[in-house]
C-alpha cells in the first residue's frame, strides 16, 4: 500500500475545488439541506427545478449579477456540485445530497448553532462504557476504539467547545454594550451575567456527567493485552489524554467565568452608584426648588413639598439622676453677705444718669423742632442750627449737636420721599473756631 | 436553652459597653474612622449578633449597619413604625437635610476632600456651586431677591453651623477644631434614609408637575 499524503493530494485542483466549494456553490447545498430539514421537501430528493431555483435564490441573495446567464450558471454550479455533493439519478432525473454533503452541512451547522445537551453526553458515555466492557470481553479493544470511541469523540469535544463559545459570546456582547447608554448597558450586563451563570451550570453538569468518563479511564489503565502493538499503546494513551483534556477544558471554562462575573457585578454596582449619585443631585435640586419658607413664631422655617417626609432618627436623651450621698449631710451655715452702702459711688451714678437723661431730652426737643420746620417749610438747612445748638445748650452742647445731626440724617436718608443732600463744603462759625460742618440740607421730594 | 447575650460575658465589655450604650442610644453612628470610636467599632463588629439581640429583645430597636469593611458604621434605628422603648422623637430639620444632602453632593459624589472646614464649605456653596446658591439664600436666609447683604451671609452661616452641630451629634462628622471637620462614612446614612425618594425622583417630580 502506497503511503497517502493528505496535504499533497488536496493541493490538487481536482480535489480541493470540488470538495471545498466556493460560497456561491456551497450555499446552494446548505440551502437545499435546510429546505429538506425544515420540511419543505419530504425527503432527500430534489427535482432539477428545485436545484435551479436554489441556485437562483443564492445568486440573488449574494446580490451579485454573475456574468453568466441563468442557464450557464446552472450548468457550471450543478456540474461542480455533482462531483461530491449532489448525486443525480439518471433514470428519474432526481437529485439527492451525498453523505459527504450531509456531513459537510451538519458539521458547519454544529459549529454555528450552539446547542448544548448534557443528557445526550451522559447516554453516549454510558453506552461507551458498556461497549468498552463488551469489547474487552471479546478481546476487541481496537474495534471499540476505532468505531465507537472515535465516532463519539467529536460530539463530546463539540459540546465543550460550545460552552467555550458561549462564554466568548457573552464577553463580546458585554464589550459591545459598553458603548451604549446606561440603561441598555446595565440591562446587557445583567443578561451577560445571567448567561454566564447558565454556562457555568452547564459546565458543572457536564463535569458531573463526565465523572463517568473516569470509569473509562480506569478500565483502560487496567487493560492489559497479550500482545502489545504500538497502535494499541497509542490508542490507550489517546483515550486517556482525551478524557483529561475535556476535564481540563471544563475547569478552564469555570475559571474564566469565575474571573469575569465579579467584574460584571462591580460594573453593575458602579453604574447603580452613578445613577444613585445623579438622582441624589436631582433630589436636592427638587427640594431646593419646591421647598418654601414660612414664618413660624417669628423665625423663618423651611417646609418641604408635601410628598417628602422627614425621617425620624433615634435619639434618646438619657439622663441619670443620681443623688450624691454628700448632699444629704448637714452643711455648715453659709454667712449672708450684706452689701455696704457707698454714698460716694451712688452720687456719681446718679449724676451720670441725670446727665444722660438730660442729654436725651434735649436731643428729642431739637429733633422735634427741626422736624416741625421741615414739615412746615418743606426744607431745612441744618448747618446754622448746628451752631445754634452749640450756642443755646449749656451742658454737653457738642454731644447734643452731633447726636441731633446724626439722628436727623440717619432717619431722613432712609425715607424715600425726602431728599438729603450734603455738600462737602466746610461751614464754620467764628464763635467756634475749632468746629466745622458740611453744608447739609433736607427737602421734601 | 436559656438565652444569654454573649458580649455580656466578656471582660472587655466592662471597659466599653457603658459608654458605647450611651452613644448608640444618643443616636451616634459608630465607625472606625472616628478617632474616638475605634474601640467601640471593633467591639460592635466582634459582638454584632449578640448586641443585635440585646437591643432588639430589651429595647425593641434595631442595631443596624451601613457601608462596607472599614467604612462600615453601626447605629440604632426603629423597626418600621415600632418605636420600641424609646419615647422621645427626634427629626432633623428641613434646613439640616438640605445642607446634609449638599454635603453628600460635595464630598461623597464630587470627591472634594472630606477634610474641610465650615468656611470652606460656605465658600463652596456660594462660589463653586453657583447653581445651588440662590436657592440656599432663599431658603436658609429667607432672601427674596438675588442681591445679598452681609446679614444674609450671617443667616446662612448660622444655618450651616447649626446643621453641622446636628451632624456632629449624630457622628456623621468629626470636628478637629471649632471650624475644621472631617466627613465620616456614616454621612451616607442620610441618603439611605431617602433612598426611595432618590431612586424615584423622576416620578415624584413628574407627579408634582401634573398637580
Amino acid at each position: 500500500m502506497t503511503e497517502f499524503h493528505f496535504y499533497h493530494e488536496l493541493k490538487k485542483d481536482k480535489y480541493y475545488e470540488p470538495l471545498i466549494p466556493e460560497k456561491k456553490s456551497g450555499l446552494v447545498i446548505i440551502y437545499l439541506y435546510d429546505q429538506w430539514k425544515s420540511g419543505k421537501y419530504l425527503s432527500n430528493n430534489f427535482t432539477e427545478n428545485a436545484i435551479k431555483s436554489a441556485i437562483e435564490q443564492v445568486a440573488s441573495d449574494l446580490g451579485k449579477s454573475y456574468e453568466n446567464t441563468q442557464h450557464e450558471r446552472f450548468r457550471i454550479i450543478n456540474r461542480g456540485l455533482q462531483e461530491y455533493f449532489l448525486f443525480r439519478n439518471e433514470e428519474t432525473n432526481l437529485y439527492h445530497i451525498t453523505q459527504y454533503g450531509i456531513e459537510f452541512c451538519e458539521s458547519i451547522r454544529n459549529k454555528i448553532e450552539l446547542e448544548f445537551n448534557p443528557s445526550v453526553i451522559e447516554k453516549i458515555l454510558s453506552d461507551l462504557i458498556s461497549l468498552l466492557k463488551a469489547s474487552i470481553a471479546n478481546n476487541d479493544f481496537e474495534y471499540w476504539y476505532n468505531h465507537h470511541f472515535q465516532n463519539q469523540k467529536p460530539y463530546i469535544k463539540r459540546q465543550v467547545e460550545t460552552l467555550l463559545k458561549l462564554v466568548e459570546k457573552a464577553v463580546q456582547e458585554f464589550r459591545a454594550s459598553t458603548k451604549s447608554d446606561d440603561e441598555i448597558f446595565i440591562e446587557t450586563v445583567r443578561k451577560v451575567d445571567n448567561s454566564l451563570e447558565a454556562v457555568r451550570k452547564h459546565s458543572d453538569e457536564l463535569k458531573d456527567v463526565f465523572f463517568d468518563a473516569e470509569e473509562i479511564k480506569s478500565i483502560i489503565i487496567e487493560l492489559s493485552f497479550d500482545e502489545y502493538s504500538l497502535d494499541l499503546i497509542s490508542q490507550k494513551e489517546s483515550v486517556r489524554s482525551f478524557i483529561e483534556e475535556i476535564n481540563n477544558d471544563l475547569s478552564i471554562i469555570n475559571q474564566r467565568i469565575e474571573k469575569i462575573r465579579p467584574k460584571l457585578r462591580q460594573f453593575i454596582s458602579s453604574i447603580n452608584q452613578r445613577n444613585f449619585d445623579r438622582n441624589t443631585e436631582h433630589f436636592l435640586q427638587y427640594l431646593l426648588k419646591n421647598s418654601y419658607v414660612s414664618k413660624d413664631s417669628s423665625k423663618n422655617k423651611v417646609y418641604f413639598p408635601t410628598s417628602i417626609e422627614i425621617p425620624e432618627l433615634l435619639k434618646s436623651e438619657i439622663k441619670f439622676t443620681i443623688v450624691e450621698s454628700d448632699r444629704l449631710k448637714d452643711h455648715s451655715p453659709v454667712s449672708v453677705v450684706q452689701p455696704k452702702e457707698n454714698k460716694e459711688k451712688q452720687k456719681i451714678q446718679l449724676e451720670k444718669a441725670n446727665n444722660a437723661f438730660l442729654i436725651r431730652n434735649r436731643i428729642r426737643l431739637w429733633l422735634m423742632k427741626l422736624e416741625k420746620e421741615l414739615r412746615d417749610n418743606g426744607n431745612i438747612n441744618f448747618t446754622p442750627y448746628y451752631f445754634q445748638i452749640l450756642e443755646e445748650e449749656q451742658f454737653y452742647s457738642k454731644t447734643i449737636a452731633i447726636k441731633v445731626a446724626s439722628g436727623l440724617f440717619r432717619k431722613y436718608s432712609k425715607l424715600r420721599n425726602y431728599k438729603v443732600s450734603i455738600k462737602k463744603e466746610l461751614q464754620t462759625n467764628e464763635k467756634y473756631p475749632d468746629q466745622g460742618i458740611w453744608d447739609m440740607n433736607i427737602e421734601v421730594k | 436553652m436559656e438565652k444569654y447575650y454573649e458580649f455580656l460575658l466578656k471582660e472587655e465589655t466592662k471597659e466599653i459597653f457603658g459608654k458605647l450604650d450611651f452613644e448608640l442610644k444618643s443616636g451616634v453612628h459608630i465607625q472606625y474612622h472616628h478617632p474616638d470610636q475605634e474601640s467601640y467599632f471593633l467591639f460592635v463588629r466582634k459582638y454584632f449578633s449578640s448586641l443585635y439581640d440585646y437591643y432588639k429583645d430589651l429595647f425593641g430597636v434595631i442595631l443596624d449597619r451601613g457601608g462596607e469593611d472599614l467604612n462600615a458604621f453601626y447605629y440604632l434605628s426603629f423597626e418600621g413604625n415600632n418605636r420600641g422603648a424609646i419615647s422621645q422623637r427626634y427629626f432633623l430639620s428641613e434646613e439640616c437635610i438640605l445642607i446634609g444632602l449638599f454635603v453628600c453632593k460635595v464630598y461623597n459624589i464630587d470627591f472634594n476632600s472630606e477634610e474641610s472646614s465650615l468656611n470652606l464649605f460656605k465658600k463652596l456653596m456660594l462660589d463653586e456651586y453657583e447653581e445651588y446658591k440662590d436657592d440656599f439664600y432663599k431658603l436658609l436666609a429667607g432672601t427674596k431677591t438675588t442681591i445679598y447683604t452681609g446679614d444674609d451671609d450671617i443667616e446662612l452661616e448660622k444655618s450651616i453651623r447649626n446643621a453641622f452641630s446636628e451632624f456632629k451629634k449624630l457622628g456623621w462628622v468629626y470636628f478637629k477644631t471649632d471650624n475644621q471637620f472631617v466627613i465620616l462614612p456614616s454621612f451616607e446614612r442620610l441618603r439611605m434614609l431617602y433612598v426611595n425618594e432618590i431612586m424615584n425622583i423622576q416620578e415624584i417630580a413628574t407627579k408634582r408637575n401634573q398637580q
